[in-house]
C-alpha cells in the first residue's frame, strides 16, 4: 500500500517545501516581519495554482452555460416560428408567471430544454425534449465519456444528446378554421393503436433497447427507403404506411434528414416496459416519436422542420382519411385485429411475469417470518424444548419401523 | 495451421527462454527492448486505424442482425443485436484499438512504476501478431472474402479446436429474440 502511496506523499512533501523558507522561522522571527513581511516571506505559488485551477472551473461553467443556452435559443425559436408560421399551431411555448411568453423551460443546469404547441387540427399537442451535455462541468463530462468508451455496461442513460418530439394526435380534422369539428375522435384515434416507424441504421441498437415498444417490432430493409433507414413495425404489412400518407418528398426528406433523424415512429406503447398490467393500462397513447440529434447549424434545422412538417402532414392526412371514412384507408380491420393480438399476448406475458414476482415476493416473506419465529423460540429457550420433541418424535418413528420389520 | 492461442503459447515459451539470455539490468538492452515494444504498439494501432479508415469509406450499410448469447458472469439473457456491417466492424476495430491502450497501460504500471522489463520483452511480438491476424484486418487490409470462418459476426475460436459457442444467426432465434419485447428495462 505504501508504494501506492508514495507518489502522494512526495507530491504533498512537494507543496511542503515550498514554504520551506517560511515554516523555519521561529515565532518571534515572524512576529518581528509584522503582516506585509511575513506576506512577502510565504511562497503563495500554491494558492495561486488553486485559484487559477477554481477561476478555470468557473469559467468553464460559465461558457458551458452560454453555449448549452445559445444553441437553445437558437433551436427552439426556429421550432416556435416554424410552428406558429408553416404548421398554424394556436399556442406555442409557456406563458410565464408574469404574462410574457416563454419560448422553452430549462431544467437541470440547462441541460433539459423542452416547448410544447397546441391547437391545430389533428394534432392535440407537440413537445419538444432535448438533452444537452453538460457543459458546465467538463470534468463529469470526461470522466461520463472515458466511462462509458471503457466500460460502456456502466455508462449513464441520457448520456448523449438528443432531441425528441411526440405529436399526439387528435383524432379531429377540420379543414378550415370554421368547419364543424367531428364528433367521432375517439373511434378515429383508436386506428392509431399500432407500431410502424423509420429508424436510422446508425441508431437501431441503442433504439431497440431503449423503447419498450420497438423491441416488438420486426427489423426489415427496403428498396423503397433511402439506404441509411429500415423500418421497425409490429408487422411487415405497416411498413407502406408512411409511403401511403407522407407525401412524394418523403424520401428526399429522409434522405437529406440522414445524419440528423434518429427514427420517425408510430406506436400507441409505453417507452419503457410495463411490470404490471396496471401500468400497461395507464401508459398506453397514441403518439409519433421523432428522435433526431440536437440540430445545431442553420441547415440542419431547415433539414429538422422539413421532418417536422412531412410527420405533421403525415397525420393530417391519415386523419383526414379516417375522418372521411375513405375506401382507400390504409389501416384496415384485420392489421387491428392482429395489432390487437400482439398487445393480448404482451398483457398476458407481463401478468404471468408479475404473478411470479410475486410468488416469490410470498415465499420470501414466508421463509422470513419463519427464521424470525424461530430466532424468537431461540430466544425464549422453546427452540431447545421444540429441537427436544422432534428428536424424541423421531426415535419413536424409527423404533416403530424397527419394530415392523422384526 | 496453427491456432493464434498455440502460437502466442509458443511464442511466449520461446521468448520467456530468451529473455533468460538477456541481461535486463543493462541500459542499452532496456533501451532495445523499449524500442520493440514502442515499435510493435505503433505498428500495430497504425495497421488498426489504416483498417479503421477503409471501413468508414466503405461504408457498407447492410443489415446484420444475430443473437448475442448470455454472458457466463452477468445476468443477463441472450440479446438480440441489430446492425450494419459498418458499425459491426468498427465495433470490432475499436475493441481491438482499446484493448492496445490496456496493454499499454498494463505494460507501462509493470514497467515503469513495478520496474519490470521481461513482460515488456515477452509483449514485443504480440501486439502485431494479433493485429495481423485479426478478421478485421484480413478482411479490409488483405482484401480477404467475409465467408467461412471470416463470416460475420465472428466466433471466438477455441483453444484446441473444440466446439464455441457463437452468436446464433439462424432464423429462428432471431424472430424469436425480435419479439420478444426486452427493450425499455429501466435498471434500479
Amino acid at each position: 500500500m505504501a508504494t501506492f502511496l508514495r507518489p502522494l506523499l512526495v507530491a504533498m512533501e512537494k507543496v511542503n517545501n515550498l514554504n520551506g523558507k517560511y515554516l523555519k522561522l521561529t515565532f518571534e522571527e515572524q512576529k518581528e516581519l509584522g503582516i506585509v513581511g511575513r506576506f512577502k516571506v510565504y511562497n503563495w505559488t500554491f494558492e495561486m495554482i488553486c485559484l487559477g485551477i477554481l477561476g478555470l472551473i468557473f469559467a468553464f461553467y460559465k461558457v458551458g452555460m452560454l453555449i448549452n443556452e445559445n444553441r437553445a435559443k437558437r433551436m427552439f425559436s426556429s421550432i416556435s416560428d416554424f410552428c406558429k408560421d408553416e404548421l398554424k399551431f394556436a399556442r406555442v411555448g409557456f406563458n410565464s408567471k408574469d404574462g410574457s411568453k416563454l419560448l422553452y423551460i430549462e431544467e437541470r443546469g440547462k441541460t433539459w430544454f423542452s416547448t410544447f404547441a397546441t391547437g391545430r387540427s389533428a394534432v392535440e399537442s407537440l413537445s419538444v425534449k432535448t438533452h444537452m451535455l453538460s457543459r458546465s462541468n467538463p470534468i463529469a463530462m470526461i470522466t461520463e465519456y472515458l466511462l462509458n468508451f471503457f466500460f460502456p455496461s456502466l455508462a449513464v442513460q441520457d448520456i448523449g444528446e438528443y432531441c425528441e418530439v411526440v405529436i399526439k394526435p387528435s383524432g379531429v380534422f377540420v379543414s378550415t378554421e370554421t368547419a364543424k369539428v367531428n364528433e367521432n375522435s375517439g373511434e378515429v384515434l383508436n386506428n392509431f393503436k399500432f407500431i410502424t416507424s423509420v429508424v436510422n441504421k446508425a441508431a437501431m441498437n441503442e433504439l431497440r433497447r431503449e423503447n419498450y415498444y420497438l423491441s416488438l417490432t420486426r427489423t426489415s430493409e427496403s428498396a423503397k427507403l433511402p439506404i441509411e433507414y429500415v423500418y421497425m413495425s409490429e408487422l411487415n404489412q405497416l411498413n407502406e404506411f408512411f409511403h401511403h400518407y407522407a407525401s412524394p418528398n418523403f424520401n428526399e426528406t429522409l434522405k437529406n434528414a440522414s445524419q440528423l433523424v434518429k427514427f420517425i415512429g408510430f406506436t400507441d406503447l409505453p417507452t419503457t416496459k410495463p411490470l404490471t398490467d396496471k401500468l400497461w393500462v395507464a401508459n398506453q397513447q397514441p403518439r409519433v416519436v421523432i428522435r433526431t440529434s440536437i440540430p445545431a447549424s442553420q441547415q440542419d434545422l431547415k433539414i429538422f422542420n422539413e421532418v417536422l412538417y412531412s410527420v405533421v402532414e403525415l397525420i393530417d392526412n391519415f386523419t383526414r382519411d379516417l375522418q372521411q371514412k375513405s375506401p382507400s384507408v390504409f389501416i384496415t380491420h384485420d392489421i387491428l385485429k392482429k395489432s390487437n393480438q400482439l398487445r393480448v399476448q404482451e398483457l398476458a406475458k407481463i401478468i404471468k411475469a408479475a404473478k411470479q414476482v410475486e410468488r416469490e415476493m410470498a415465499q420470501e416473506k414466508k421463509q422470513e417470518a419463519e427464521k424470525e419465529k424461530r430466532r424468537q423460540m431461540k430466544a425464549s429457550g422453546e427452540q431447545e424444548k421444540y429441537d427436544q420433541r422432534m428428536k424424541e418424535k423421531r426415535e419413536r418413528r424409527q423404533k416403530n419401523r424397527q419394530k415392523t420389520r422384526m | 495451421m496453427v491456432s493464434p492461442q498455440i502460437s502466442n503459447l509458443i511464442i511466449m515459451l520461446v521468448m520467456m527462454q530468451l529473455s533468460r539470455r538477456i541481461d535486463m539490468e543493462n541500459e542499452q538492452n532496456i533501451l532495445y527492448i523499449r524500442i520493440a515494444y514502442g515499435a510493435s504498439v505503433g505498428l500495430a494501432f497504425i495497421i488498426y486505424q489504416l483498417t479503421r479508415k477503409i471501413i468508414v469509406t466503405k461504408n457498407d450499410l447492410t443489415t446484420l442482425k444475430y443473437v448475442q448469447p448470455s454472458s457466463p458472469f452477468g445476468g443477463e439473457g441472450e440479446k438480440l443485436e441489430t446492425t450494419t456491417v459498418k458499425d459491426y466492424d468498427l465495433k470490432e476495430i475499436d475493441s481491438a484499438i482499446k484493448s492496445i491502450y490496456t496493454g499499454l497501460a498494463m505494460m507501462g504500471f509493470m514497467h515503469l512504476y513495478m520496474k519490470y522489463t521481461n513482460p515488456l520483452f515477452m509483449q514485443c511480438i504480440s501486439p502485431i501478431k494479433t493485429a495481423l491476424e485479426s478478421n478485421e484486418v484480413k478482411i479490409h487490409l488483405f482484401g480477404k472474402p467475409a465467408t467461412g470462418d471470416m463470416k460475420r459476426p465472428f466466433t471466438a475460436a477455441s483453444l484446441f479446436g473444440g466446439a464455441t459457442s457463437g452468436p446464433k444467426t439462424d432464423k429462428q432465434s432471431i424472430e424469436e429474440a425480435e419479439r420478444a419485447g426486452n427493450g425499455g428495462v429501466k435498471a434500479d
